[in-house]
């Protein structure tokens, strides 16, 4: 505590998640002095698809084929929802915003207006997802029809197995195989991260190869695990695909997952070369608000920083990333204190059935905000001007069961910065 | 009677010489010199260090400027005064003892001796901003007590000669030819002009006087200066004049001789076994030649073990050590240079003496940083003691904190994990010397510190230690958080991961819970050493803990 530092902002961003780095990449963009600040980023723990809309309705358990059908019907069913806040066109707008950041930092994408890829998954199985990394294009549902495809693991590798996959996906590519490849030397665990260095190794990559092709003859597509290369996964993809001589894909799997620290690098890389200041490892303490400034304080370890921000946005996450907090009573706003949406008493957090398709009260829990993402008290006003709130901390936003949350904190965070960046010039 | 006792003591000298020439030679089979390595020789160091005492300069310019003067001052006796016998023919032909220059010379050499070695004693007395090795503290003070007692008693001796009344006679009998009238005359001036003490009561008058010092320019002057060069000599015979007629009777003048003659052969005796054999030492560890950075990397290194004794422990090393921190905290002694090296020679002399445990625990956290041996002004080369030292300890048996772990199961570790607990509840403090730091484990026994882990498996994946070598490591970072969440610290002080962790911190870095990973590891490795000091300390072995 022995440090004070002060910083002067335009715009300050709580929360080091996907919603946070949109926010910060767009405030960024739009020529913004922005600050980040929070807690360490979970993104390591994102699978690296960028979902819309997954499946609506969730009681009906319906995989949405195309989003803006689906979009529709939400809106008209959830008018509290973040999607139903803006219209299509912004809100497709964001995303392809979005489309264009990760292209500037090298991290290549692919979408398909109107529809969703169902992309192959670590259990066989195949997520709808909007826009996913080039380096999975490959594993689509469409793509693997009847195809001869070899899936390829790892010894030691914990939480993917080839074959697990192959007998899953048996239906659609009946003639699927798998594969394990002993990796020389390492005899014990492997771990996501290892592995990942040791596909940026020429020598590696030469190695698995010839294993590959020596074992397998006519095959249509190998998938390996998502795990080729942390940094150009694309460029040792196609190195993969010229040397094998068939076409490659990687299969995102469960956390840590590379495609979500490529993600996170991907961003990070931006707001370096934006000169965005960050705040790492810092436990945000809001002061007080004069004159349409919000003075902070980030709280490290071992240095206190002073922030003084004309704007600010939360995106602190839910209850593992911090945002929210859970009494025995109810559930709290960490840093403002605002009013949160909550079931009225703690027994309706829960149903009784488990996995009840409608899901549970609590999952609706969070911060109830305007159309322009200014969390608003019981009167429907905003609690301060220039706050707002963006990501899985906004309410009535049930992203784990409509695999909406990159959708939703990408579309929010977007809207949000843009709203702030209107009313400061307009201010002006 | 003098030239038997010399010749013996001589004798005796080379005899010792001899015998601790063999001592060293045999102990160097230590220092697994290769056959092949040629002996290369510094010459250039070897003359700076010598005549110059250069590196001493480099060390502190006080402290160089005393030793050198009382370096100096020493040879001037040790040549001119003492040997006079043997050099006065060589270089002087008119040699007197009594004569200036000589006469002033040796009262001001002395002086420096004296001055510098009370000194000495002083500041090694009362510790004064110096580090020095108890073992040693009394061993180094004898010499330097004996040095300042041969010059004391030769000031004494000369002043019990210049009043001496039968030395006087004696001189008169045999260089003149005076009658008994002209010997009061003789006596009236000695007494007034060179403080001889004479018993009975001499009554001058001016003409005596004057005749007596006529007689003086004809038979005295031309071996005896005035005592007024002799400074010192005749401030103690001011102090010892009202004793004259005890001093003259009893001959305690020839009393001092002897005792001032034994000490001389006493110190050429016991020179080969004493701390001055650093006289000889010096100029020969300074004239070995330096390693360079290419024979460590070869890991050639040797060195020649008879350079350990040039050491004066003068505690500069220590000073300067790198780690004198640990020394703060863990009160090993063994962690600074000017004791390791004692604790050495007492591994040459008695293995079973030391206590090996505690040598490979101080010469294992020295981090080989050369700044004892850039400043050792004997010229040691301790950077490859260090070096050799730990390659020995090995071989000898003692092994660090971490090589015993390792080598213990994790049934035998629990055992003995538990024996030295509760150790550490009966002695309290667990530490080699007197604790002061507290290095026990904290976050790893408060469960808030661990209990957000989410096993997510991130700081195992970011571990660069399990990227490298992913074989060698029994457990992961989150395996170790898994084990803290069963209430199993003690299981994960043993493991790989804690004593192979890097402390790079991309664990705790990348933690999405804000779990202090490194900071619960390093504890953990404290804890898990703090165990190990204490099994190794008690020796606490299998037979012990099956009792």
């Amino acid at each position: 505590m022995n440090n004070q530092e002060q910083i002067n902002c335009d715009l300050l961003v709580i929360g080091r998640g996907f919603a946070g780095m949109v926010a910060v990449d767009r405030a960024s963009a739009l020529g913004l002095k922005t600050v980040q600040a929070g807690s360490s980023s979970s993104l390591f723990l994102d699978s690296g698809l960028i979902d819309l809309l997954g499946v609506y309705p969730v009681n009906k358990l319906r995989i949405v084929k195309d989003p803006e059908v689906s979009l529709a019907m939400l809106k008209t069913d959830i008018p509290d929802h973040p999607y139903s806040k803006i219209s299509n066109k912004k809100l497709f707008e964001s995303l392809y915003f979005l489309f264009d950041s990760l292209n500037d930092a090298d991290l290549a994408y692919e979408y398909q207006k109107g529809e969703n890829f169902f992309i192959l998954t670590a259990a066989g199985t195949f997520k709808p997802s909007f826009m996913v990394p080039k380096t999975c294009l490959n594993g689509c549902a469409k793509n693997l029809n009847n195809k001869r495809v070899l899936f390829v693991d790892f010894k030691g590798l914990k939480g993917y197995s080839a074959r697990q996959i192959s007998n899953v996906v048996h239906k659609l590519c009946p003639r699927s195989s798998a594969l394990t490849i002993e990796v020389p030397g390492r005899s014990g665990d492997m771990t996501p991260m290892m592995l990942a260095g040791l596909f940026e190794d020429d020598q590696f990559l030469a190695m698995i190869t010839k294993i590959i092709r020596s074992k397998i003859d006519n095959i249509d597509l190998v998938g390996f695990p998502a795990m080729c290369g942390i940094n150009n996964s694309l460029e040792i993809v196609e190195q993969i695909e010229k040397m094998i001589g068939c076409a490659c894909f990687e299969i995102p799997g469960l956390p840590p997952s590379i495609p979500g620290l490529r993600f996170k690098n991907a961003f990070e890389k931006k707001m370096s070369q934006n000169n965005v200041t960050v705040l790492n490892k810092a436990k945000m303490r809001f002061d007080s608000f004069k004159d349409h400034t919000f003075f902070m304080t980030a709280v490290n370890r071992n240095m206190n920083t002073s922030i003084q921000a004309k704007g600010v946005i939360l995106a602190t996450g839910r209850f593992q990333g911090g945002g929210l907090h859970a009494k025995r009573g109810l559930i709290q706003e960490s840093i403002f204190h605002l009013p949160v949406y909550q079931p009225e008493r703690r027994n309706q957090w829960y149903d009784l059935n488990f996995f009840h398709p409608d899901g549970h009260a609590v999952n609706q829990a969070g911060i109830e905000t305007n159309e322009m993402f200014q969390p608003v008290d019981k009167k429907n006003i905003p609690e301060y001007d220039n706050l707002y709130a963006a990501g899985s901390i906004l309410a009535c936003n049930d992203w784990v069961r409509l695999k909406s949350g990159s959708g939703v904190s990408c579309v929010s965070a977007v809207t949000a910065v843009d709203h702030f960046y209107a009313r400061l010039k307009g201010g002006q | 009677m003098i030239e038997v006792s010399f010749y013996a003591a001589i004798i005796v000298f080379i005899i010792g010489a001899g015998i601790q020439f063999f001592r060293l030679n045999k102990n160097k089979d230590f220092s697994n010199p290769k056959k092949s390595n040629r002996p290369q020789y510094n010459i250039k160091g070897f003359f700076l260090n010598t005549f110059l005492q250069a590196k001493l300069f480099k060390a502190g310019k006080v402290r160089w400027a005393v030793h050198f003067v009382l370096f100096l001052s020493f040879l001037y006796l040790l040549i001119v005064h003492g040997l006079h016998a043997v050099t006065a023919e060589l270089f002087f032909s008119d040699y007197e003892p009594t004569l200036d220059p000589f006469q002033f010379l040796r009262n001001v050499s002395g002086f420096f001796v004296l001055a510098a070695g009370i000194a000495f004693i002083v500041r090694r007395s009362f510790n004064l901003r110096i580090n020095q090795d108890k073992r040693i503290k009394i061993h180094g003070l004898i010499t330097v007590i004996v040095i300042v007692l041969l010059i004391g008693s030769g000031f004494l001796l000369e002043a019990s000669k210049i009043i001496s009344e039968p030395i006087f006679m004696e001189m008169v009998e045999e260089y003149s030819d005076i009658d008994d009238e002209e010997l009061i005359d003789l006596k009236l001036h000695w007494k007034d002009n060179y403080a001889v003490f004479f018993q009975e009561d001499l009554q001058s008058a001016p003409e005596q006087l004057e005749n007596g010092q006529v007689l003086n320019e004809e038979y005295c002057l031309y071996c005896h200066s005035p005592i007024k060069s002799a400074g010192i000599s005749r401030a103690v015979v001011k102090a010892i004049y009202s004793a004259g007629q005890w001093f003259n009777v009893n001959r305690i003048d020839k009393a001092l001789y002897w005792f001032h003659y034994g000490l001389c052969l006493i110190i050429l005796i016991c020179l080969p076994f004493s701390r001055l054999l650093h006289i000889f030492l010096i100029p020969f560890s300074s004239s070995q030649k330096k390693k360079t950075v290419h024979d460590y990397q070869k890991s050639s290194v040797s060195i020649n073990l008879a350079t350990l004794y040039a050491c004066t422990n003068c505690g500069y090393c220590s000073q300067v050590c790198n780690i004198y921190p640990n020394y703060q905290i863990n009160r090993n002694p063994d962690v600074l240079p000017h004791a390791k090296i004692e604790s050495v020679k007492g591994l040459l002399k008695d293995p079973s003496s030391i206590n090996k445990w505690q040598l490979n625990a101080g010469n294992g956290a020295c981090t080989l940083c050369y700044k004892c041996t850039d400043i050792c002004p004997s010229g040691i080369d301790l950077q490859s003691l260090w070096t050799v030292l730990d390659k020995k300890l090995g071989e000898m048996g003692a092994v660090d904190n971490n090589d015993l772990i390792n080598e213990t199961s994790l049934n035998e570790w629990m055992a003995k994990e538990f024996i030295s607990n509760q150790k550490i509840k009966q002695d309290g403090s667990p530490n080699c010397g007197t604790s002061s730091g507290n290095l026990t484990s904290t976050l790893a026994d408060r469960i808030e510190s661990f209990e957000n882990c989410i096993q997510c498996t991130i700081c195992t994946n970011v571990c660069p230690i399990l990227g490298y070598d992913s074989n060698g490591i029994d457990m992961t970072p989150h395996q170790i958080m898994n084990l803290l969440r069963l209430g199993e610290k003690h299981l994960a002080t043993s493991t790989r991961m804690v004593w192979s962790c890097l402390t790079c911190y991309a664990c705790q870095e990348n933690c999405p819970q804000e779990i202090q990973v490194t900071d619960i590891l390093l504890e953990l490795r404290n804890a898990g050493g703090m165990t190990a000091d204490i099994i190794q300390k008690n020796k606490l072995t299998e037979k012990l803990i099956n009792k």
